[in-house]
């Protein structure tokens, strides 16, 4: 006698067992699941048919010849024969054919294969995330640097049926990209008269997306750079038809409105994919409307987890991040594991938030150029002494110790007064202090530094620049940002574009003024930086994050459409949810527990739903 | 000679952290002074308009700070640039004024960094 119990785990064994049947390529004779197939993934003018095993012989050459067909081989399987299609049919009309006849069991392409080959690029052996062989990646900058031999998103196997994607658009919604990058330039999104530097940019309004950042052209190759060319790395897709949407600055910042005008771009001008690697900490409702738009035109979005570490569903919201933190159904967004698949140090997570995870450390790509970072450390050789320039005094070099999630850090620090944060500043000061680089040769200019601020109103606190150096602060300088506020003890990121003062001699201040009347706290400036870039059309470079993680999966994402060209978005998501290989970091971290897994999401074709099963 | 104090380095994408999490419909509301406005642009605001109201209707409500610039952003959505921010949170109080402004928040400011490298 039966029990529920047994009941349960056979009905759960029969669901398990038909969902590993339909991740088979084989399309059941009555079930019209997938109508266009990929060109060169098949061999034109035949098919593969099952006929029930009651048919001889001879029935099988009859039921094929009344459909002008003719039974090329036995395939020596039972009720397998291969058949050669009547020539004016198309590969949809002969399945379709057969999938209406009850006495065919099954029905398919005589799909080709090819002898796993790898792509010749000269520096594939780098690309740890498509053929992982435990290898250590020159000038990688994450620790730990090598690999455990299989943990990548299983490329290799999915190349030898789609390599091509350039039939699905994919739009690039970033800092632009260098779309004469040697291994890109042959593969950007074609925009005719109207887009003829294949895309648009919403930071200056105009045609040119030219990247001047960097992390859009790194985005790029990663879901597209030209593969088995010989030449530098090759992405999730040999060949591609990338979009370059520009709406982040040189500084790597954008906004909600150039963000949505990129969104709307993409969908309207026919990207079916969008990679969107920027993450913001509040609910950003035109930006969730402009995703549910892209939902409506059937696209899908895949959004970068963030980078702070955070499990973006904890403290009841109050981590959340967003994109990601949405729940539209065409949104993906992806957490970043390294070379042993364990969840990268800075990957946020979230249960109910971030579905998958990716390759995002140590990651080889296209670079819009050779970047450079001048670092400075507000002193020489561990002095204490400060050695920038100072008038007015109030400014100090001091060292200070901040929590992170990572735990406390010491770091250099230029501070006013020198004992902050325990303040207080001076009154009816003008405390200035500056120093000159050399910013030469350059092509862009991004001044960072990570800033805490209490200036109260009627204070100020001021940072300049000056081309030609000297005081920015006497006449002749540009401020980059000016005033009061207070970041309420935290140091937070700031970065803003240094372009114009691009030459041999480039001064950077900060000024400090104050009325007569009380002060606060005053301020700390730390990690300061100005990161450089020399445009050119040969680079690679080395990066870390979601931001990597996120092309992984847009460019499986668009193998998956243009492997199955009737996809939905919806088709498209699940097979990259469901399909992926468990991972223990990913466990209890993401909604899915899974990394991508391209061939895996290949092979994989919904199961049916509302099945039932009766025990007998 | 160093010393521990009570500093944290926030999280890069999460800048104005007092604006995490807030729920639909209660835009955050960034302190004032231009160094706590990073997470969003000061004086630039998207504006929603219901259907089938046209940009007139932020002219006449948000006109009193002084209109830079309006631009139509598709969805009847609308950026609009005021010489004056009244902040957030005025504007939101404003726009239970006019019924044919559906929605209103602030311009934030998004960034594809983190730290030490990381993107």
């Amino acid at each position: 006698m039966k029990t529920p119990l047994r009941s349960i785990v056979v009905a759960a064994l029969f669901v398990a067992v038909l969902t590993l049947l339909y991740q088979v390529a084989a399309v059941p004779a009555a079930s019209p699941i997938r109508s266009t197939f990929a060109p060169g993934s098949y061999v034109p003018g035949e098919v593969l048919v099952k006929f029930k095993p009651t048919h001889s012989a001879s029935s099988r050459a009859s039921a094929v010849a009344i459909l002008g067909h003719a039974v090329v081989a036995d395939l020596k399987l039972p009720g397998w024969v291969q058949v050669k299609i009547d020539a004016d049919q198309t590969m949809d009309q002969a399945l379709a054919a057969y999938q209406g006849n009850p006495e065919v069991e099954f029905v398919q392409p005589n799909y080709v294969y090819r002898a796993a080959a790898l792509p010749t690029d000269a520096q594939f052996g780098q690309l740890w995330a498509f053929r992982n062989n435990g290898q250590t990646i020159t000038t990688g900058t994450y620790s730990p640097n090598f690999g455990t031999p299989g943990a990548d998103i299983n490329t290799e196997k999915a190349w030898d049926h789609l390599t091509d994607c350039s039939s699905v658009v994919v739009a690039v919604i970033d800092s632009g990209v260098n779309y004469n990058q040697q291994d890109l330039a042959g593969n950007m999104w074609d925009g005719g008269q109207i887009y003829p530097n294949h895309g648009t940019d919403f930071v200056s309004n105009d045609n040119d997306p030219m990247d001047l950042h960097g992390h859009g052209t790194h985005v790029a190759g990663i879901v597209g750079a030209a593969g088995n060319n010989a030449t530098g790395t090759t992405g999730v897709c040999w060949r591609a038809s990338i979009m370059a949407v520009r709406v982040l600055d040189a500084a790597g910042s954008g906004t909600t409105a150039t963000i949505v005008q990129g969104i709307n771009f993409a969908v309207t001008n026919g990207a079916k994919v969008i990679n969107l690697s920027v993450e913001a900490g509040f609910f950003d409702p035109v930006l969730s409307q402009a995703i549910a738009t892209a939902q409506n035109g059937d696209v899908v979005v895949v959004a970068a987890a963030g980078n702070s570490g955070l499990d973006t569903d904890a403290i009841g919201g109050a981590n959340a991040t967003y994109p990601c933190n949405f729940t539209q159904p065409n949104l993906v967004c992806v957490a970043a594991l390294d070379q042993n698949y364990a969840l990268a140090t800075f990957s946020n997570t979230g249960a109910t938030s971030v579905d998958v995870g990716a390759p995002g450390t140590n990651i080889l790509s296209t670079a819009a150029g050779t970047e450079a970072t001048i670092t400075d450390t507000f002193h020489n050789n561990n002095n204490g002494v400060l050695n920038w320039t100072t008038s007015g005094g109030g400014w100090a070099y001091r060292k200070l110790t901040l929590s992170t999630p990572a735990g406390p850090v010491t770091v250099d620090a230029l501070v006013n007064p020198g004992t902050f944060p325990t303040g207080p500043y001076a009154d009816s000061a003008n405390n200035r202090v500056y120093k000159t680089f050399d910013l030469s040769g350059k092509n862009v200019a991004t001044l960072s530094f990570f800033a805490s601020v209490d200036v109260l109103p009627g204070d100020s606190l001021n940072v300049n620049y000056r081309s030609g150096g000297g005081d920015p602060f006497a006449g002749g300088g540009v401020q980059l940002i000016g005033g009061s506020g207070n970041t309420g003890l935290s140091f937070v990121p700031f970065s803003f574009d240094l372009s114009p003062c691009i030459n041999a001699s480039c001064s950077v201040g900060f000024q400090l003024l104050s009325d007569a009347s009380v002060t606060d706290l005053g301020a700390g400036i730390v990690f300061f930086s100005i990161k450089t870039l020399q445009l050119n059309n040969t680079s690679y470079m080395i990066a870390n994050g979601t931001s990597m993680a996120t092309p992984m999966v847009t460019g499986l994402a668009a193998m998956l459409r243009a492997y199955n060209p009737q996809f939905t978005y919806a088709d498209t998501v699940s097979a990259i949810k469901n399909a992926g290989r468990s991972v223990p970091a990913l466990a209890g971290k993401t909604t899915t527990g899974r990394a991508v897994d391209a061939m895996s999401s290949l092979a994989y074709i919904n199961p049916p739903a509302g099945l039932t099963a009766t025990v007998q | 000679m160093r010393r521990l104090v009570a500093l944290a380095v926030a999280a890069a994408g999460a800048v104005a952290g007092s604006a995490c999490g807030n729920p639909p419909g209660n835009p955050p509301v960034a302190p004032a002074g231009a160094w706590s406005q990073q997470a969003r642009v000061p004086g630039e605001y998207l504006v929603t308009l219901a259907a089938p109201a046209n940009a007139k209707a932020i002219s006449d409500l948000y006109g009193r700070f002084g209109i830079k610039g309006i631009k139509e952003l598709g969805q009847n959505v609308f950026l609009v640039i005021l010489t004056e921010d009244p902040g957030p949170a005025q504007m939101e109080k404003l726009r239970g004024q006019n019924v044919h402004i559906k929605a209103v928040q602030p311009n934030y400011v998004y960034r594809t960094q983190g730290s030490g490298g990381v993107r």
